[in-house]
């Protein structure tokens, strides 16, 4: 073949041994120069073509003879770009003493016809260096260049566009890439069904397939479906070939039909995950390189495919555990173990996979698990889990005692281990089940069972979501349990730190709330108070002292009693508030306070107020508008102690006008103005003038401070000026004196129509009274005096204070038979029992005319 | 206290005039003066027509009075004689459906008299 033969190294020529050698190395290096796919070429130092395979001569279409011996350049190189980069690849082998030098082009053929190729090139050099030959292997790659366009389409798919690509669309894109780099007649993608029987044509275009193809039993003898379950490539010059080897495809072919065919399995890490399906423009032969080209694009394809699905799960996966945080979220400001449950069962479960689910507690005892909640099931079929006694062997049960979750993944599992429930979960549609302890530390406190429709692997990652699930429900139940718990403690001990013995006074009518507001568990530092000074006029207050938990109640409890000693000097509002000042200075009061005080005097009415940094009383009139009482105004307690004196104002009440006192947490909302808050109240009260003021306080809560928009807690009072009250008469508890107070209830009744009987209703009924008062300072041991008051309004209002202590009317028939002459000569009888004594208040309506 | 009380004997009767108020002060006074009264009478009438006050103790008194007189078979009448305090009170407490009283001290001494007693 050739005369130059390229240096073997230090070796004797002249040795036999060697000739023998070389020759078989010469027949050797021919054996492959041909056996190589690609074509072979070799040229001396100037190009002139020395030796060509046979591949050679096939892509270039000329014969060996009409090559050899022929000088550069050579005719195929005719396309520009290829040509250039032969010349580059040249010098930098000759000139830069490089070993190898490659290029792509297109080559040109003999008949015109183009080829895009990959060549290598060698310099053969003599044993001084000199470049003394060229040798080239040249490589089909137009197949591999529609690969490689392909890959690429689908590796920037998959890496860079697949985060936001669904499956759908990287079908649409593989279906358009196989067009392209395969240029088939016809391509289909078909996809296993959701339950694995079958597979689904997704996606197909020039197959003549319909638009709603139905899926192929995976069963069934045909190409896809073998290629799917043996995860091998089938291909098909023609029709007859496909026919060999399935008969079954027979009834679907078309007489006519002699395409060539090709089903490739799209292969994923666990095996096929879809089948590519191809027909070819006419009947072809497959080379082994066009098989194995195929087989790549197959294999991208099951990247590209296999990538998308991962993405997204790893989407579904991230939206789930978005849906399960903004479920655990919301479980944080959930008050209620049922509020608890409706969130994990409606919003977790689901996000989880779970068809259904339920909630179940274990009952104080521990000896059996109590329906909480359930969702998802049809109508009735959670009946049979209301109550389970704990020792059932059921997998709730079991999961409960054994205080680990059991997983059963299918029908099989469920009826392998619960034969008796197998049943049930064909009558309810489960296939998976999943009873979830629901733990408070190491002790159970009930079950989150989840039914599944489908099996489930019940891996790894899927049990921690779901035992995190449970383990969310099982604390926001207990803190909700403990909110219950804590809620009431804090309504209670609130309730124990406002007054229990307002005062009571025929001349003022008095009715009080305290509502906790929506936040928290803590204690506030609200009050409300109502004090009978010694001299006949009525304290009332109420105050707030800023924060909340049990230092502000605690400082709410002690500036209460300060009030109540202070306002028992007697000295008036002002007098009062500086008392607090001070009081709020020694104590170590680090929580500042405001304060409404005021003084009724009931015998005229005058009303003597003064505001320590707090909401304006509302006056209410009888009939009229209600206004603010925006005077006697000064700081918030404590601020400037001793500074100024604080100023005090006064307002007349007529008979049925109202004063209203309140927190801020009545009229204060976060997102408005004070003003409008106070534009509220004025506007709730414009029509409750002469109301009774436990009616006023309801309006007021309802309507100013309803229980949604309500934040703070809220102290309110509201007193009704009954009228001016006397002192009728006080006389020694003694069964003599009673004549007395006939006399002297006679004489204050005296501008009372005389021929009416409510005048002497009234004498009667306050002789009973007082006679009841005199009993009772008897069993006492005597001594004590009675003491009648009087208030006329709209009302006659008497009260008969005594000083004994009452023990009801015990066995005696004649104090029963008095309590009822009582009762039916007045419209209203209130015993009122005080730490000191009792009082009866009497109360006839004037209006009504006569009496009972 | 200014409570009167006086004895009269009117066949078959003892009749006993009250006068003045009645309450807790002299309610067992008067208790003690009308079962006094009954030791030697066949009947007793209890006239109350000038009675101006009287209270549940009266009440109570005049109650017991009557258990007393129902022991020994003693028939007893009130008189309230159209005074509205006492019979005001009786209906109110519906001892006047206990009690058996008459209009007038006549009355009493005839429905005593009477053949079906």
């Amino acid at each position: 073949m050739s005369e130059h033969v390229p240096p073997l190294g230090s070796i004797d020529r002249r040795d036999p041994t060697f000739r023998d050698e070389l020759e078989h190395a010469r027949e050797l290096r021919v054996a492959i120069v041909e056996a190589l796919g690609d074509g072979f070429i070799r040229t001396d130092a100037n190009g002139t073509i020395l030796e060509v395979n046979d591949a050679f001569c096939r892509m270039v279409g000329y014969d060996a003879d009409d090559v050899i011996g022929l000088a550069s350049p050579h005719p195929w190189w005719r396309d520009d770009e290829a040509h250039r980069a032969l010349e580059a690849a040249l010098v930098s082998l000759r000139d830069h003493a490089h070993r190898r030098a490659g290029f792509e082009g297109d080559l040109v053929g003999h008949d015109g016809g183009r080829l895009h190729v990959a060549a290598d090139l060698a310099a053969l050099r003599s044993s001084d260096g000199d470049v003394v030959g060229f040798v080239g292997t040249i490589k089909d790659v137009s197949e591999r260049a529609a690969a490689d366009e392909l890959a690429e389409r689908l590796t920037s798919l998959t890496e860079q566009l697949a985060p936001q690509l669904r499956e759908d669309e990287v079908l649409d894109v593989i279906l358009d890439g196989v067009f392209d780099a395969v240029e088939p007649k016809g391509v289909g993608l078909l996809l296993p069904t959701e339950d694995g029987t079958a597979l689904s044509p997704r996606r197909h275009r020039g197959l003549g397939w319909s638009e709603d193809e139905p899926p192929l039993p995976l069963d069934a003898d045909l190409p896809p479906t073998r290629a799917f379950r043996e995860g091998t490539a089938f291909f098909f010059a023609d029709r007859d070939r496909m026919l060999e080897e399935f008969p079954d495809v027979r009834p679907l072919l078309n007489e006519r039909d002699h395409h060539a065919r090709a089903s490739l399995p799209l292969r994923g890490r666990h095996g096929p995950t879809a089948v590519l399906h191809l027909l070819f423009p006419s009947s072809r032969s497959f080379t082994r390189r066009q098989r194995s080209f195929l087989r790549d694009i197959a294999d991208r394809c099951g990247l590209a495919l296999e990538r998308a699905g991962l993405y997204e799960a790893q989407r579904r996966d991230a939206e789930r555990a978005r849906e399960l945080q903004l479920a655990f979220a919301e479980l944080a400001g959930v008050a209620t173990p049922a509020a608890v449950a409706h969130i994990v069962l409606h919003q977790a479960v689901p996000a989880l996979g779970g068809r259904a689910g339920s909630i179940s507690l274990l009952d104080e005892a521990r000896t059996e698990l109590r329906l909480l909640s359930h969702a998802g099931f049809d109508e009735g079929s959670a009946g049979g889990w209301d109550v389970l006694p704990i020792g059932a062997r059921l997998p709730g049960t079991d999961a409960v005692r054994e205080r680990t979750p059991i997983y059963l993944e299918d029908r099989g599992s469920i009826a392998e281990r619960y034969p008796d429930q197998v049943e049930m979960s064909r009558d309810a549609g489960d296939r998976a089940w999943a009873a979830l302890p629901l733990m408070h530390g190491v002790q159970p406190i009930g079950l989150l069972f989840v039914n599944f429709a489908a099996p489930q692997p019940f891996d790894d990652p899927q049990r921690l979501s779901l035992e995190t699930m449970a383990d969310r429900a099982a604390s926001a139940i207990d803190r909700a349990r403990k909110y219950t718990h804590e809620h009431d403690v804090a309504v209670t001990l609130q309730h124990s730190l406002l007054p229990a013995d307002l005062v009571s006074r025929p001349s003022v009518e008095i009715a009080t709330r305290y509502e906790a507001g929506a936040e928290g568990l803590d204690v506030g530092g609200d009050w409300y108070d109502a004090i009978g000074l010694p001299d006949g006029r009525i304290a009332l207050t109420v105050g707030d002292v800023v924060g909340r938990g049990l230092a502000a109640a605690a400082t709410m409890g002690h500036l209460r009693s300060a009030l109540r000693a202070l306002a028992l000097r007697g000295a008036g509002p002002s007098d009062v508030l500086q008392g607090l000042d001070e009081f709020a200075q020694a104590a170590s009061g680090t929580h500042m306070a405001t304060v409404a005080y005021a003084e009724l005097q009931p015998t005229t009415g005058e009303l003597a107020y003064a505001c320590a940094g707090h909401p304006p009383p509302v006056l209410l009139p009888r009939s009229g508008h209600p206004r603010l009482l925006e005077d006697g105004r000064s700081p918030i307690l404590e601020v400037q102690p001793g500074a100024e004196p604080r100023p005090s104002a006064t307002v007349h009440m007529s008979e049925g006008d109202a004063i209203v006192l309140y927190t801020d947490g009545l009229t204060e909302r976060r997102d408005e103005p004070l003003e409008t808050g106070l534009h509220r109240l004025l506007e709730a009260l414009a029509a409750a003038g002469g109301s009774e003021p436990e009616a006023i306080c309801d309006l007021l809560l309802q309507r100013v401070a309803s229980p949604g928009s309500r934040v703070d807690d809220v102290a309110l009072l509201c007193a009704r000026f009954q009228g001016a009250t006397s002192h009728v008469v006080t006389v020694p508890a003694r069964a003599e004196a009673l004549a007395t107070v006939r006399a002297a209830v006679d004489g204050w009744l005296e501008d009372l129509d005389p021929s009416s009987a409510l005048r002497d209703d009234l004498v009667l009924a306050v002789s009973e009274a007082s006679a009841n008062a005199v009993e009772h300072a008897y069993r006492n041991g005597g001594a004590g005096e009675i003491t009648i008051e009087g208030t006329k309004g709209r009302d006659v209002v008497l009260r008969v204070i005594d000083h004994g202590s009452w023990r009801g009317s015990g066995g005696d028939p004649s104090r029963g038979r008095g309590m009822h002459i009582m009762r039916s000569l007045v419209d209203d009888m209130e015993v009122e029992r005080r730490a000191d004594g009792t009082t009866i208040i009497l109360r006839r309506s004037l209006d009504g005319g006569g009496g009972p | 206290m200014n409570l009167t009380v006086a004895l009269e004997r009117r066949d078959p009767a003892v009749v006993v005039e009250v006068a003045g108020e009645i309450d807790l002060s002299n309610a067992s006074s008067l208790e003690r003066q009308l079962l006094g009264a009954l030791q030697d009478a066949d009947a007793l009438v209890v006239d109350l027509h000038r009675v101006a006050y009287l209270d549940s103790s009266g009440l109570a008194c005049l109650h017991r009075i009557f258990l007393a007189t129902d022991d020994r078979r003693v028939p007893m009448r009130l008189v309230t004689g159209g005074n509205g305090v006492s019979q005001r009170l009786l209906a109110m407490t519906g001892l006047d459906q206990v009690l058996p009283t008459s209009v007038s001290i006549d009355e009493a001494i005839r429905s005593l008299n009477a053949p079906d007693r």
